[in-house]
Protein backbone atom coordinates (compact mmCIF):
# COMPACT_ATOMS: atom_id res chain seq x y z
CA UNK A 1 0.00 0.00 0.00
CA UNK A 2 1.38 3.35 -0.93
CA UNK A 3 1.96 5.52 2.05
CA UNK A 4 0.76 9.01 1.20
CA UNK A 5 3.71 10.45 3.07
CA UNK A 6 6.21 8.93 0.69
CA UNK A 7 4.40 9.17 -2.65
CA UNK A 8 5.59 12.72 -3.18
CA UNK A 9 7.02 15.41 -0.98
CA UNK A 10 4.15 16.06 1.46
CA UNK A 11 4.63 19.78 1.10
CA UNK A 12 4.19 19.74 -2.67
CA UNK A 13 0.86 21.02 -3.91
CA UNK A 14 0.66 17.95 -6.19
CA UNK A 15 1.02 15.37 -3.40
CA UNK A 16 -2.10 13.38 -2.45
CA UNK A 17 -1.54 14.22 1.20
CA UNK A 18 -1.52 17.97 0.58
CA UNK A 19 -4.58 17.67 -1.61
CA UNK A 20 -6.48 15.71 1.02
CA UNK A 21 -5.65 18.26 3.72
CA UNK A 22 -6.44 21.20 1.49
CA UNK A 23 -9.75 19.61 0.49
CA UNK A 24 -10.71 19.23 4.14
CA UNK A 25 -9.93 22.92 4.64
CA UNK A 26 -12.17 23.69 1.66
CA UNK A 27 -14.93 21.38 2.86
CA UNK A 28 -14.88 23.06 6.27
CA UNK A 29 -14.87 26.46 4.58
CA UNK A 30 -17.97 25.55 2.55
CA UNK A 31 -19.67 24.06 5.62
CA UNK A 32 -19.13 27.25 7.62
CA UNK A 33 -19.29 30.14 5.11
CA UNK A 34 -17.29 33.18 6.11
CA UNK A 35 -14.99 31.37 8.52
CA UNK A 36 -11.34 31.60 7.55
CA UNK A 37 -9.59 28.26 7.06
CA UNK A 38 -5.81 28.00 6.84
CA UNK A 39 -4.50 26.14 3.81
CA UNK A 40 -1.95 23.45 4.67
CA UNK A 41 1.65 24.55 4.06
CA UNK A 42 3.18 23.86 0.68
CA UNK A 43 6.37 24.92 -1.05
CA UNK A 44 5.54 25.15 -4.72
CA UNK A 45 2.28 27.13 -4.96
CA UNK A 46 0.14 29.56 -3.08
CA UNK A 47 -3.38 30.91 -3.11
CA UNK A 48 -5.40 30.25 -6.28
CA UNK A 49 -2.93 27.70 -7.65
CA UNK A 50 -3.41 25.52 -4.53
CA UNK A 51 -7.18 25.53 -4.97
CA UNK A 52 -6.90 24.73 -8.69
CA UNK A 53 -4.54 21.83 -7.97
CA UNK A 54 -7.00 20.36 -5.46
CA UNK A 55 -10.15 20.69 -7.57
CA UNK A 56 -9.21 20.81 -11.26
CA UNK A 57 -8.05 18.18 -13.72
CA UNK A 58 -8.75 17.24 -17.31
CA UNK A 59 -12.43 16.54 -16.57
CA UNK A 60 -13.25 20.19 -15.90
CA UNK A 61 -12.77 23.48 -17.65
CA UNK A 62 -10.96 26.41 -16.12
CA UNK A 63 -10.63 29.99 -17.26
CA UNK A 64 -7.85 32.21 -15.97
CA UNK A 65 -8.49 35.59 -17.61
CA UNK A 66 -6.13 37.46 -15.26
CA UNK A 67 -3.27 34.93 -15.71
CA UNK A 68 -2.88 34.18 -12.00
CA UNK A 69 -1.55 30.66 -12.61
CA UNK A 70 1.88 29.97 -14.04
CA UNK A 71 1.83 28.43 -17.56
CA UNK A 72 3.76 25.42 -16.20
CA UNK A 73 1.06 24.79 -13.60
CA UNK A 74 -1.66 25.13 -16.22
CA UNK A 75 0.04 22.40 -18.26
CA UNK A 76 0.43 20.25 -15.17
CA UNK A 77 -3.26 20.58 -14.33
CA UNK A 78 -4.12 19.30 -17.79
CA UNK A 79 -7.34 21.27 -17.67
CA UNK A 80 -9.65 21.82 -20.58
CA UNK A 81 -9.62 25.41 -21.75
CA UNK A 82 -12.85 27.32 -22.01
CA UNK A 83 -14.09 30.85 -22.34
CA UNK A 84 -15.00 32.58 -19.07
CA UNK A 85 -18.67 32.29 -19.96
CA UNK A 86 -18.55 28.49 -20.21
CA UNK A 87 -15.88 27.48 -17.71
CA UNK A 88 -16.69 25.34 -14.68
CA UNK A 89 -13.95 27.08 -12.70
CA UNK A 90 -12.88 30.70 -13.04
CA UNK A 91 -9.83 32.19 -11.40
CA UNK A 92 -9.95 35.95 -11.07
CA UNK A 93 -8.24 38.89 -9.43
CA UNK A 94 -10.54 40.34 -6.79
CA UNK A 95 -9.09 43.86 -6.98
CA UNK A 96 -10.77 44.45 -10.35
CA UNK A 97 -14.50 44.44 -10.96
CA UNK A 98 -15.74 41.35 -12.80
CA UNK A 99 -16.34 41.89 -16.49
CA UNK A 100 -17.84 38.55 -17.47
CA UNK A 101 -20.98 36.48 -17.10
CA UNK A 102 -20.21 33.06 -15.57
CA UNK A 103 -22.26 29.93 -16.13
CA UNK A 104 -25.14 29.82 -13.64
CA UNK A 105 -26.38 26.29 -14.31
CA UNK A 106 -30.00 25.47 -15.02
CA UNK A 107 -33.05 24.78 -12.90
CA UNK A 108 -32.61 21.03 -13.39
CA UNK A 109 -28.81 21.10 -13.13
CA UNK A 110 -27.77 23.92 -10.80
CA UNK A 111 -24.42 22.25 -10.10
CA UNK A 112 -23.33 23.46 -13.56
CA UNK A 113 -23.00 26.95 -12.08
CA UNK A 114 -19.37 28.05 -12.01
CA UNK A 115 -17.03 28.00 -9.04
CA UNK A 116 -15.18 31.31 -8.83
CA UNK A 117 -11.76 31.29 -7.21
CA UNK A 118 -11.05 34.91 -6.35
CA UNK A 119 -7.67 36.12 -5.14
CA UNK A 120 -7.94 38.90 -2.56
CA UNK A 121 -5.20 40.87 -0.84
CA UNK A 122 -5.93 39.65 2.65
CA UNK A 123 -8.50 37.67 4.62
CA UNK A 124 -7.02 38.52 8.01
CA UNK A 125 -10.11 40.39 9.13
CA UNK A 126 -8.71 43.90 9.39
CA UNK A 127 -11.30 46.14 7.86
CA UNK A 128 -13.43 48.87 9.34
CA UNK A 129 -16.62 47.63 7.69
CA UNK A 130 -16.85 43.86 7.86
CA UNK A 131 -19.46 41.97 5.89
CA UNK A 132 -22.31 40.30 7.74
CA UNK A 133 -23.26 36.85 6.49
CA UNK A 134 -26.38 34.76 7.03
CA UNK A 135 -27.55 31.43 5.68
CA UNK A 136 -26.94 27.68 5.88
CA UNK A 137 -23.76 26.83 7.79
CA UNK A 138 -23.98 29.98 9.89
CA UNK A 139 -25.39 30.04 13.40
CA UNK A 140 -27.08 33.45 13.50
CA UNK A 141 -24.64 35.74 11.73
CA UNK A 142 -20.99 35.54 10.74
CA UNK A 143 -18.72 38.54 10.34
CA UNK A 144 -16.13 38.58 7.55
CA UNK A 145 -13.41 41.18 7.20
CA UNK A 146 -11.29 41.20 4.08
CA UNK A 147 -9.23 43.54 1.94
CA UNK A 148 -8.75 43.66 -1.79
CA UNK A 149 -12.21 42.70 -3.03
CA UNK A 150 -13.72 45.18 -5.47
CA UNK A 151 -17.29 46.19 -4.52
CA UNK A 152 -18.43 45.09 -7.98
CA UNK A 153 -17.98 41.44 -7.01
CA UNK A 154 -20.62 41.49 -4.29
CA UNK A 155 -23.09 43.36 -6.48
CA UNK A 156 -22.56 40.96 -9.37
CA UNK A 157 -22.67 37.94 -7.06
CA UNK A 158 -26.05 39.07 -5.74
CA UNK A 159 -27.31 39.39 -9.32
CA UNK A 160 -25.90 36.01 -10.40
CA UNK A 161 -27.41 34.28 -7.35
CA UNK A 162 -30.83 35.93 -7.43
CA UNK A 163 -32.60 32.82 -8.76
CA UNK A 164 -31.83 29.96 -6.39
CA UNK A 165 -30.93 27.15 -7.09
CA UNK A 166 -29.00 28.66 -10.01
CA UNK A 167 -25.92 30.66 -9.17
CA UNK A 168 -22.17 30.71 -8.56
CA UNK A 169 -20.09 29.69 -5.57
CA UNK A 170 -17.16 31.83 -4.49
CA UNK A 171 -13.87 30.75 -2.98
CA UNK A 172 -11.94 33.75 -1.68
CA UNK A 173 -8.26 33.06 -1.20
CA UNK A 174 -5.20 34.99 -0.13
CA UNK A 175 -1.73 33.43 0.08
CA UNK A 176 -2.46 31.19 3.05
CA UNK A 177 -6.15 31.24 3.90
CA UNK A 178 -9.45 30.50 2.26
CA UNK A 179 -13.07 31.57 2.79
CA UNK A 180 -16.03 30.10 0.92
CA UNK A 181 -19.22 31.93 0.00
CA UNK A 182 -21.65 29.34 -1.40
CA UNK A 183 -24.66 30.63 -3.33
CA UNK A 184 -26.93 30.28 -0.27
CA UNK A 185 -25.02 32.85 1.81
CA UNK A 186 -26.70 36.25 2.14
CA UNK A 187 -24.29 39.15 2.47
CA UNK A 188 -24.98 42.59 3.91
CA UNK A 189 -22.84 45.47 5.13
CA UNK A 190 -19.30 46.13 3.97
CA UNK A 191 -17.85 49.02 2.02
CA UNK A 192 -14.19 50.02 2.20
CA UNK B 1 -12.24 -10.67 6.32
CA UNK B 2 -9.22 -12.60 7.58
CA UNK B 3 -7.24 -10.32 9.92
CA UNK B 4 -4.00 -11.76 8.56
CA UNK B 5 -5.00 -11.12 4.98
CA UNK B 6 -2.33 -9.33 2.97
CA UNK B 7 -2.83 -7.81 -0.43
CA UNK B 8 -0.89 -9.59 -3.13
CA UNK B 9 2.06 -7.75 -4.64
CA UNK B 10 0.14 -6.91 -7.78
CA UNK B 11 -2.51 -5.12 -5.70
CA UNK B 12 -0.06 -3.49 -3.36
CA UNK B 13 0.18 -0.43 -5.55
CA UNK B 14 -3.30 0.86 -4.70
CA UNK B 15 -3.11 4.42 -3.48
CA UNK B 16 -4.11 5.60 -0.04
CA UNK B 17 -7.86 5.19 0.33
CA UNK B 18 -8.22 2.74 -2.60
CA UNK B 19 -9.70 5.34 -4.97
CA UNK B 20 -7.36 6.92 -7.51
CA UNK B 21 -6.68 10.64 -7.21
CA UNK B 22 -8.91 11.52 -10.18
CA UNK B 23 -11.87 9.72 -8.59
CA UNK B 24 -11.25 11.47 -5.28
CA UNK B 25 -10.97 14.85 -6.98
CA UNK B 26 -14.28 14.37 -8.75
CA UNK B 27 -16.06 13.34 -5.56
CA UNK B 28 -14.47 16.31 -3.76
CA UNK B 29 -15.77 18.73 -6.39
CA UNK B 30 -19.22 17.20 -6.11
CA UNK B 31 -19.19 17.42 -2.30
CA UNK B 32 -18.49 21.16 -2.47
CA UNK B 33 -21.36 21.67 -4.94
CA UNK B 34 -23.65 19.53 -2.78
CA UNK B 35 -22.89 21.69 0.26
CA UNK B 36 -23.45 24.84 -1.80
CA UNK B 37 -26.92 23.67 -2.91
CA UNK B 38 -28.30 22.09 0.29
CA UNK B 39 -30.41 19.01 -0.42
CA UNK B 40 -29.74 18.92 -4.17
CA UNK B 41 -28.87 15.45 -5.46
CA UNK B 42 -25.61 16.20 -7.23
CA UNK B 43 -24.75 13.55 -9.83
CA UNK B 44 -21.31 11.98 -9.81
CA UNK B 45 -19.50 9.07 -11.46
CA UNK B 46 -19.83 6.43 -8.77
CA UNK B 47 -16.83 4.09 -9.01
CA UNK B 48 -16.83 0.33 -8.91
CA UNK B 49 -15.83 -0.72 -5.41
CA UNK B 50 -14.69 -4.17 -4.35
CA UNK B 51 -18.14 -4.85 -2.88
CA UNK B 52 -21.63 -4.94 -4.27
CA UNK B 53 -23.55 -1.76 -4.90
CA UNK B 54 -26.10 -1.47 -2.14
CA UNK B 55 -23.56 -2.39 0.51
CA UNK B 56 -22.64 1.19 1.28
CA UNK B 57 -20.44 2.08 -1.67
CA UNK B 58 -21.81 5.63 -1.79
CA UNK B 59 -20.98 6.35 1.83
CA UNK B 60 -17.65 4.58 1.45
CA UNK B 61 -16.64 6.68 -1.55
CA UNK B 62 -17.43 9.83 0.45
CA UNK B 63 -15.33 8.57 3.34
CA UNK B 64 -12.38 7.45 1.20
CA UNK B 65 -12.27 10.69 -0.77
CA UNK B 66 -11.92 12.84 2.36
CA UNK B 67 -10.09 10.64 4.87
CA UNK B 68 -6.51 11.42 5.83
CA UNK B 69 -3.91 10.02 8.23
CA UNK B 70 -5.05 12.42 10.98
CA UNK B 71 -8.61 11.09 10.97
CA UNK B 72 -10.35 8.79 13.39
CA UNK B 73 -13.06 6.77 11.69
CA UNK B 74 -16.16 5.20 13.17
CA UNK B 75 -18.42 2.97 11.07
CA UNK B 76 -21.87 1.97 12.25
CA UNK B 77 -24.67 -0.11 10.81
CA UNK B 78 -28.11 0.44 12.41
CA UNK B 79 -26.33 2.06 15.35
CA UNK B 80 -24.06 -0.90 15.93
CA UNK B 81 -20.29 -1.00 15.44
CA UNK B 82 -20.30 -4.78 15.37
CA UNK B 83 -22.75 -5.76 12.65
CA UNK B 84 -21.54 -7.25 9.40
CA UNK B 85 -21.73 -4.18 7.17
CA UNK B 86 -19.96 -1.95 9.69
CA UNK B 87 -17.21 -4.46 10.47
CA UNK B 88 -16.41 -5.09 6.83
CA UNK B 89 -16.40 -1.44 5.77
CA UNK B 90 -14.23 -0.56 8.77
CA UNK B 91 -11.78 -3.34 7.93
CA UNK B 92 -11.65 -2.18 4.33
CA UNK B 93 -10.78 1.33 5.50
CA UNK B 94 -8.11 -0.07 7.83
CA UNK B 95 -6.66 -2.11 4.97
CA UNK B 96 -6.54 0.70 2.44
CA UNK B 97 -5.84 3.74 4.66
CA UNK B 98 -2.63 3.14 6.60
CA UNK B 99 -2.20 5.32 9.72
CA UNK B 100 -5.93 6.04 10.04
CA UNK B 101 -7.30 5.23 13.50
CA UNK B 102 -10.66 3.59 13.93
CA UNK B 103 -12.85 3.84 16.98
CA UNK B 104 -16.23 2.79 18.33
CA UNK B 105 -16.62 5.99 20.32
CA UNK B 106 -18.89 8.63 18.84
CA UNK B 107 -17.08 11.43 20.63
CA UNK B 108 -13.57 10.40 19.55
CA UNK B 109 -14.42 10.03 15.85
CA UNK B 110 -13.73 12.79 13.32
CA UNK B 111 -15.46 10.91 10.50
CA UNK B 112 -18.49 8.70 11.02
CA UNK B 113 -19.86 6.53 8.27
CA UNK B 114 -23.30 5.23 9.05
CA UNK B 115 -26.02 3.01 7.70
CA UNK B 116 -29.57 3.90 8.74
CA UNK B 117 -28.97 5.72 12.04
CA UNK B 118 -27.75 9.07 13.31
CA UNK B 119 -25.79 8.60 16.57
CA UNK B 120 -27.67 9.41 19.79
CA UNK B 121 -24.91 11.69 21.05
CA UNK B 122 -25.17 15.07 19.32
CA UNK B 123 -22.37 15.60 16.80
CA UNK B 124 -19.93 18.52 16.92
CA UNK B 125 -18.72 21.01 14.34
CA UNK B 126 -15.44 19.14 13.86
CA UNK B 127 -17.21 15.90 12.91
CA UNK B 128 -18.61 14.76 9.57
CA UNK B 129 -21.38 12.18 9.17
CA UNK B 130 -21.44 10.18 5.91
CA UNK B 131 -24.73 8.38 5.41
CA UNK B 132 -25.13 5.41 3.07
CA UNK B 133 -28.16 5.95 0.87
CA UNK B 134 -30.01 3.26 -1.11
CA UNK B 135 -32.70 5.47 -2.71
CA UNK B 136 -31.87 9.17 -2.93
CA UNK B 137 -34.98 10.59 -4.58
CA UNK B 138 -38.16 11.04 -2.50
CA UNK B 139 -40.14 11.89 -5.66
CA UNK B 140 -39.59 8.50 -7.26
CA UNK B 141 -42.84 7.16 -5.76
CA UNK B 142 -44.88 9.82 -7.57
CA UNK B 143 -42.92 10.47 -10.79
CA UNK B 144 -41.04 7.81 -12.77
CA UNK B 145 -39.14 10.16 -15.11
CA UNK B 146 -35.90 11.50 -13.67
CA UNK B 147 -35.90 14.42 -16.12
CA UNK B 148 -39.28 15.51 -14.79
CA UNK B 149 -38.24 14.91 -11.18
CA UNK B 150 -35.23 17.19 -11.65
CA UNK B 151 -37.50 19.99 -12.83
CA UNK B 152 -39.90 19.37 -9.94
CA UNK B 153 -36.99 19.54 -7.47
CA UNK B 154 -35.67 22.71 -9.07
CA UNK B 155 -39.06 24.38 -8.81
CA UNK B 156 -39.56 23.11 -5.26
CA UNK B 157 -42.76 21.45 -6.51
CA UNK B 158 -43.69 18.76 -3.99
CA UNK B 159 -47.45 18.91 -4.42
CA UNK B 160 -47.68 15.28 -5.54
CA UNK B 161 -45.62 14.11 -2.59
CA UNK B 162 -47.91 16.00 -0.23
CA UNK B 163 -50.87 14.39 -1.97
CA UNK B 164 -49.36 10.99 -1.22
CA UNK B 165 -49.06 11.93 2.45
CA UNK B 166 -52.64 13.23 2.42
CA UNK B 167 -53.93 9.98 0.92
CA UNK B 168 -52.22 8.15 3.78
CA UNK B 169 -54.05 10.32 6.29
CA UNK B 170 -57.36 9.69 4.58
CA UNK B 171 -56.86 5.94 4.49
CA UNK B 172 -55.03 5.27 7.73
CA UNK B 173 -55.31 8.46 9.86
CA UNK B 174 -51.51 8.40 9.94
CA UNK B 175 -48.66 9.07 7.53
CA UNK B 176 -47.40 5.54 7.01
CA UNK B 177 -43.74 6.30 6.38
CA UNK B 178 -41.65 4.66 9.09
CA UNK B 179 -38.21 5.53 7.77
CA UNK B 180 -36.81 7.59 4.85
CA UNK B 181 -39.17 10.40 5.86
CA UNK B 182 -39.13 13.18 3.21
CA UNK B 183 -37.42 16.20 4.72
CA UNK B 184 -37.20 19.72 3.33
CA UNK B 185 -33.75 21.28 3.50
CA UNK B 186 -33.31 25.05 3.83
CA UNK B 187 -36.88 25.59 2.63
CA UNK B 188 -36.27 24.28 -0.89
CA UNK B 189 -35.16 20.76 -1.81
CA UNK B 190 -36.85 17.75 -0.25
CA UNK B 191 -34.45 14.88 0.40
CA UNK B 192 -34.75 11.23 1.23
CA UNK B 193 -32.68 11.27 4.42
CA UNK B 194 -31.71 7.58 3.88
CA UNK B 195 -33.53 4.89 5.89
CA UNK B 196 -33.06 6.56 9.25
CA UNK B 197 -36.07 6.16 11.56
CA UNK B 198 -38.37 9.12 12.12
CA UNK B 199 -36.73 9.38 15.53
CA UNK B 200 -33.54 10.64 13.86
CA UNK B 201 -35.10 13.18 11.50
CA UNK B 202 -35.11 16.05 14.06
CA UNK B 203 -31.35 15.50 14.51
CA UNK B 204 -30.79 16.74 10.95
CA UNK B 205 -32.26 20.13 11.86
CA UNK B 206 -29.61 22.74 12.74
CA UNK B 207 -27.02 19.99 13.25
CA UNK B 208 -23.59 21.22 14.28
CA UNK B 209 -21.89 18.68 12.03
CA UNK B 210 -21.86 18.47 8.24
CA UNK B 211 -24.12 15.65 7.04
CA UNK B 212 -23.29 14.07 3.68
CA UNK B 213 -25.39 11.49 1.85
CA UNK B 214 -23.84 9.16 -0.71
CA UNK B 215 -25.87 6.92 -3.02
CA UNK B 216 -23.39 4.70 -4.87
CA UNK B 217 -25.80 2.72 -7.01
CA UNK B 218 -27.89 5.79 -7.90
CA UNK B 219 -24.75 7.95 -8.35
CA UNK B 220 -25.86 10.91 -6.25
CA UNK B 221 -24.33 12.93 -3.43
CA UNK B 222 -26.26 15.46 -1.36
CA UNK B 223 -25.65 17.37 1.81
CA UNK B 224 -27.25 19.00 4.80
CA UNK B 225 -24.77 21.68 5.88
CA UNK B 226 -24.39 22.55 9.57
CA UNK B 227 -26.89 25.01 11.05
CA UNK B 228 -29.40 24.40 8.26
CA UNK B 229 -33.14 23.95 8.57
CA UNK B 230 -34.35 20.40 7.96
CA UNK B 231 -38.11 20.12 8.28
CA UNK B 232 -40.04 16.89 7.78
CA UNK B 233 -42.81 17.31 5.22
CA UNK B 234 -46.06 17.64 7.19
CA UNK B 235 -49.35 19.50 7.23
CA UNK B 236 -50.04 22.48 9.48
CA UNK B 237 -52.73 20.60 11.43
CA UNK B 238 -50.94 17.22 11.60
CA UNK B 239 -47.71 17.57 13.53
CA UNK B 240 -44.74 15.30 12.84
CA UNK B 241 -44.55 12.33 15.20
CA UNK B 242 -41.58 10.16 16.06
CA UNK B 243 -41.51 6.64 17.47
CA UNK B 244 -42.54 6.84 21.13
CA UNK B 245 -41.87 3.25 22.35
CA UNK B 246 -44.87 3.26 24.65
CA UNK B 247 -46.06 -0.08 25.97
CA UNK B 248 -49.74 -1.04 26.28
CA UNK B 249 -50.01 1.00 29.49
CA UNK B 250 -48.71 4.12 27.79
CA UNK B 251 -45.38 3.94 29.61
CA UNK B 252 -42.10 4.53 27.74
CA UNK B 253 -40.12 1.32 27.40
CA UNK B 254 -36.57 1.28 28.74
CA UNK B 255 -33.52 -0.40 27.25
CA UNK B 256 -33.23 -3.96 28.53
CA UNK B 257 -29.49 -3.58 28.92
CA UNK B 258 -28.73 -0.06 30.14
CA UNK B 259 -32.15 1.10 31.29
CA UNK B 260 -32.11 4.22 29.15
CA UNK B 261 -35.50 5.76 28.33
CA UNK B 262 -34.23 8.41 25.93
CA UNK B 263 -32.78 6.43 23.04
CA UNK B 264 -34.04 4.66 19.93
CA UNK B 265 -34.85 1.04 20.79
CA UNK B 266 -34.61 -2.13 18.72
CA UNK B 267 -37.28 -4.77 19.26
CA UNK B 268 -35.75 -8.19 19.88
CA UNK B 269 -37.55 -11.50 19.66
CA UNK B 270 -36.29 -13.75 22.44
CA UNK B 271 -36.07 -17.53 22.29
CA UNK B 272 -39.11 -18.04 24.52
CA UNK B 273 -41.27 -15.99 22.19
CA UNK B 274 -41.30 -12.86 24.32
CA UNK B 275 -39.94 -9.52 23.22
CA UNK B 276 -37.27 -7.24 24.61
CA UNK B 277 -36.15 -3.72 23.74
CA UNK B 278 -32.57 -2.56 23.57
CA UNK B 279 -30.71 0.59 22.47
CA UNK B 280 -29.92 0.55 18.76
CA UNK B 281 -26.84 2.75 19.30
CA UNK B 282 -24.34 0.39 20.96
CA UNK B 283 -21.84 3.11 21.85
CA UNK B 284 -24.56 5.10 23.62
CA UNK B 285 -25.76 1.94 25.41
CA UNK B 286 -22.24 1.09 26.59
CA UNK B 287 -21.78 4.61 27.91
CA UNK B 288 -25.05 4.45 29.85
CA UNK B 289 -24.05 1.08 31.23
CA UNK B 290 -20.63 2.36 32.30
CA UNK B 291 -22.29 5.28 34.04
CA UNK B 292 -24.70 2.99 35.86
CA UNK B 293 -21.81 0.76 36.89
CA UNK B 294 -19.98 3.80 38.20
CA UNK B 295 -22.89 4.36 40.54
CA UNK B 296 -24.49 7.30 38.80
CA UNK B 297 -28.20 7.49 38.29
CA UNK B 298 -29.34 7.11 34.70
CA UNK B 299 -31.83 9.46 33.01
Amino acid sequence: MNNPNTALQPDSVWSPLFQQRAFRALMTAFSFPGRRQPLPPCVDAKGPACIAAVLCDNEVTLADPDHLIQPDDIRRLGIGEASVENAGFIIADGSRAPSFEPALGSLAEPEQGATLIIRVASLDGTTAFPLTLRGPGIEGTQSLGLRGLHDGWLAERARWNRNFPMGVDLILVDDTQVVALPRTTQISGGGN
Amino acid sequence: MNPNYQLTDSQDSYGFGFLDEFAKREIRRVILKAISIPGYQTPYASREMPMGRGFGTGGLQLTLSMIGPEDTLKVIDQGSDDSVNAVNLRKFAELTCPDVSTTESTTEATLIQTRHRVPEIALREDQVLNLQVPYPDPLVIVEPSEAKRKIMHGEGDYARLLTKLYEDLVKFDEITISHRYPTRINGHYVIDPSPIPRYDVPKLHQSQALLLFGAGREKKIYAVPPYTNAEPLVFDDVPFRTENFYNADGKRRACNRCGSTNSFLDELNLEDGSKAWQCSDTDFCNRQLARTDAGEVTQ
